[in-house]
């Protein structure tokens, strides 16, 4: 709950790498920076194709948390500047061929980067701003009502190709800046949820069938031991079919 | 739905690849360059998939999304890994041969599992045997994985007998979701009509008993996969089309190679 203009709640992350792969080996990322204005949380899914896509999230997060971008131009200058960082970062690097040809191609990873801002004049209230490039999401949610989703994906549309931020500048020119941006206003109460894929797509069908199961990630969030209570979730929603096998990524913030 | 596990390391998929290794397959294969030879097209683009094979599960190290077979079978039966093994006991396998790319003339290190052999007769139902028992008894250890892939490319007819009954045992090899899948790619060395992917007998050539035993040997494509092979730029496949290739040329083969991995490829 925001207080005195000043938001005072803490957004709550949840993060558990795939089933079968290592911790070292998650390639999510999550960045949450706070300021007096309210909060700025962002949310990558490195693509597994690609190589140290692990880095590659990190990089943009904390990028976008710290000096955010909304046009597709500014996102193009920027992933420029952080590739050729990435690169740098890797180039004394003894790497096996297979490898070598993996760093020819470069990484890849999906963005959701929300603003949320406090506004004095709305009272206890405010805006948010978001940008997004491929399937990691953000849920607007008043009660149990979904306010607005951004991308607005419906679960058959979460696939193995979304939309990517590259490290190599030419694969950005395609991107298209009709799908990115997103704006609205907040109500005291309100709840924000940032999800990578595979939660994202739960998150979705769940809200369409008024099951209401979503809030139960804001709780496993509050347990004496989040991490614990996130995987016995995932992995009973895993063997019952209906959570994907993936580095899973939440983001939940109750105002 | 069946043919819609997802492919993780949790539950890796399989590959299998049997190659006729015959005396014929020294003939000049159609579509290919002057002077290669069906064997050398074929083990040149099986080592092209491998190698992809291992790229698409690797980043800074492999990931066993995939578990691979090669047997050949001409002058005997030779399991190119004694079995199946894990992409990144494939890698440990290769042999690395200094190519020059033929559009850029660049050198490039080429990774090299399969040899071009032509020599001997055609056991096919040995070779399809030895797939079956690996298949088997991979259902049995991968239950949940999606079903096993077996290519077989072959320019003639076995000669160690009528290889539809063990084909039909392996097509019936079965997990959680779905039956073992066989794929077969006839290379021919006449230019004389390429069929792919029929639906019925009405799309073979009529009177040919050869195309007839294939075409019953042959798997129907599962609706994901067709789906899948035909994104843009990929394949034109009818639904009920059977993975088959019969009077194959160069690239009619190699596409039915393309369909069958890159679509797990890029589904893992």
């Amino acid at each position: 709950m925001l207080l005195g203009g000043q938001a005072s709640a803490k957004p709550l992350v949840l993060q558990l790498p795939k089933a079968g792969n290592t911790p070292a080996e998650y390639e999510d990322a999550v960045f949450v920076q706070r300021s007096l204005a309210g909060f700025r949380l962002a949310l990558a899914d490195g693509a597994s194709s690609t190589i140290y896509a692990r880095t590659w999230a990190r990089m943009l997060v904390c990028s976008f948390a710290k000096n955010p971008f909304w046009a597709v131009p500014a996102l193009r200058v920027r992933a420029r500047e952080l590739g050729e960082c990435w690169r740098q970062l890797f180039s004394r690097v003894a790497l096996p061929w297979y490898a070598e040809r993996k760093m020819a191609q470069g990484s890849a990873a999906t963005l959701i980067g929300v603003c949320i801002s406090y506004s004095a004049q709305l009272n206890g209230a405010g805006k948010w701003k978001a940008l997004s490039v491929g399937d990691s999401c953000l849920f607007v949610m008043r009660g149990s009502k979904l306010l607005q989703m951004h991308p607005d994906l419906q679960p058959a549309q979460f696939g193995n190709t979304p939309d990517l931020i590259y490290s190599h500048h030419a694969h950005n020119l395609r991107l298209a800046q009709g799908r990115l941006y997103a704006e609205g206003e907040w109500l005291r109460g309100d709840t924000f949820v940032l999800a990578s894929d595979a939660l994202a797509k739960w998150i979705r069908q769940d809200v369409d069938s008024g099951q209401d199961g979503w809030r139960r990630l804001g709780g496993l969030a509050a347990t004496p031991n989040p991490r614990h209570a996130f995987s016995s979730w995932a992995l009973q929603e895993q063997d019952a079919g209906r959570l994907k096998n993936d580095d899973l990524t939440l983001v939940f913030y109750e105002t | 739905m069946p043919y819609e596990a997802h492919i993780d390391r949790k539950n890796p998929a399989c590959f299998v690849f049997l190659v006729d290794q015959s005396g014929s397959m020294g003939e000049q294969c159609i579509g290919a360059e002057a002077g290669v030879s069906k064997a050398q097209a074929l083990a040149s683009r099986i080592n092209s998939v491998l190698a992809e094979i291992v790229i698409k599960c690797s980043n800074d190290t492999i990931r066993d999304y995939f578990h691979v077979a090669v047997i050949g079978y001409g002058d005997g039966i030779y399991s190119r890994f004694n079995g199946l093994v894990p992409v990144s006991g494939m890698d440990r396998l290769a042999r690395v041969e200094e190519q020059v790319d033929p559009v850029t003339g660049d050198r490039f290190k080429a990774r090299c599992w399969l040899d071009p052999v032509a020599v001997g007769h055609t056991p096919m139902c040995a070779a399809l045997s030895d797939a079956h028992k690996l298949v088997a008894e991979w259902a049995r250890t991968h239950p949940a994985s999606f079903p096993s892939i077996v290519f077989n490319f072959t320019d003639g007819q076995s000669t160690d007998g009528d290889p539809a009954e063990i084909a039909q045992q392996l097509r019936a090899v079965s997990g959680n979701d779905g039956r073992a899948l066989l794929f077969n790619g006839h290379l021919s060395s006449l230019d004389s009509g390429v069929i792919e992917y029929p639906v019925t007998i009405a799309d073979l050539p009529k009177d040919d008993p050869h195309a007839l035993m294939l075409f019953g040997m042959s798997s129907v494509i599962p609706d994901s996969m067709r789906v899948l092979a035909q994104r843009p730029g990929g394949f034109q496949i009818k639904p009920g089309g059977r993975g088959m290739v019969f009077n194959g040329d160069y690239a009619a083969v190699l596409n039915l190679l393309d369909m069958g991995t890159r679509t797990q490829l890029d589904s893992a």
